[in-house]
């Protein structure tokens, strides 16, 4: 055998015995395919709250558990179940980030074009209520969850089109962002500004 | 440059310009691939992802994240990089330690295009860990042409070897190039 290819051998041995050396110490090894992903969903234990949801955010479904525990959002990364009407900041990000919910802007027209969360649609509860061909509304998709919000604060125009998109819609799956647009806005979460694209 | 003939020569007896060239190549090539190791080696799990996303057959991890050519991948490949690039730095064993940062840079490249062939998207490589490195979009011929630019580098370092600024300069002058090597019985091993 060559001087070469022994000197080839010779450093990757000495490379996989770093390796090993590290491999042992870390051992055991768990490797996700994408740690940001939920792999795995438990339902919660108690009923479903009004307008809750307690279908899986993303990821698949696992076997049901016969006595399970619900999945309460610990850290930012963490799943969750959707089973209250409202949710917080983390919930919403959370949901925002990986594009698993549509944003309902609650606010009127003027305030959402000052300045609205990223991605959002503006559906106040006075076109809601006037209009019943809503373009927007063609373009929900019925299997993400909606999460809606106004300006936060005493503001309950998000919670009154949350109604109105149960009751009058039939949207199984809202949930009002309660803390509202400014709280999103200083907390340095994506936004824009500019009119609806999806306003008639 | 020098001619093909000059270039042959062992390490000591490399011209200045070579071995200015052939340390420059070294420190070059060495940093980078000290950055992307020790990115890796302290975040194993980036790589491992980085590596499943590229959905190469038989090294795709399972539900159980389970997957021992990926948990081999994910531990070795830092390591080969890391000594790989010491002794380049160091110029010892400079051709051995060449030879491998290019097999190396040649698989990456086989999955690179393979990613491309497939058109997946994938927007980081993992190829310097949880750095952007100098491709910020997703994988594709950007990434080609990166490693290309390295495997440049790892050629210098492989054809010249290490030049008089080198290990190999003081402990293995005589050190033959790798297409001679087989031929050269009476070269010591250092």
């Amino acid at each position: 055998m060559s001087s070469y290819v022994l000197k080839v051998i010779v450093i990757f041995v000495i490379s996989a015995v770093g390796a090993g050396i590290q491999l042992w110490a870390a051992w055991p090894v768990q490797l996700k395919a994408d740690p940001e992903a939920p792999p795995e969903w438990s339902p919660p234990s108690g009923g479903k709250a009004s307008g809750g949801n307690t279908e899986p955010v993303g990821g698949e479904i696992a076997d049901p558990d016969p006595d399970p525990e619900p999945v309460v959002q610990e850290t930012d990364d963490e799943p969750f179940v959707l089973d209250s009407l409202e949710i917080t900041l983390d919930q919403a990000r959370w949901l925002h980030e990986r594009g698993l919910a549509t944003f309902v802007d609650a606010r009127v027209t003027a305030e959402f074009e000052e300045g609205h969360i990223e991605t959002a649609m503006n559906i106040s509860p006075a076109a809601l209520e006037a209009n019943s061909s809503l373009f927007a509304l063609d373009v929900i998709d019925p299997a993400l969850p909606i999460v809606i919000y106004c300006g936060g604060g005493d503001c309950d125009d998000s919670h009154r089109v949350a109604e109105l998109l149960q009751d009058l819609r039939g949207f199984e799956q809202t949930h009002v962002f309660t803390d509202g647009y400014q709280t999103w806005a200083d907390a340095g979460l994506p936004t824009s500004t500019g009119p609806d694209p999806f306003a008639e | 440059m020098a001619s093909s003939d000059s270039m042959l020569q062992g390490a000591s007896n490399a011209s200045k310009l070579e071995s200015v060239l052939s340390l420059l190549a070294r420190i070059a090539l060495a940093q980078l691939f000290f950055i992307a190791a020790l990115n890796k080696i302290t975040d194993p799990q980036s790589f491992a992802t980085a590596i499943d996303k590229f959905q190469v057959p038989g090294f795709m991890l399972d539900d159980d994240g389970e997957n021992a050519l990926v948990a081999v991948a994910v531990f070795l490949v830092p390591w080969l990089e890391l000594v790989a690039g010491l002794f380049l730095l160091a110029g010892l064993w400079t051709r051995a330690a060449a030879t491998l940062i290019l097999v190396l840079l040649a698989a990456f490249c086989g999955a690179i295009y393979s990613v491309m062939v497939r058109e997946l998207e994938i927007t980081d490589c993992g190829c310097f860990g949880d750095l952007k490195g100098f491709c910020r979009d997703a994988v594709g011929s950007c990434n080609l042409i990166q490693n290309g630019v390295l495997g440049s580098l790892g050629l210098i370092a492989l054809i010249i070897g290490g030049g008089r600024a080198s290990a190999d300069a003081l402990f293995d002058p005589d050190e033959p190039p790798a297409d001679r090597a087989d031929d050269a019985e009476d070269v010591e091993f250092a």
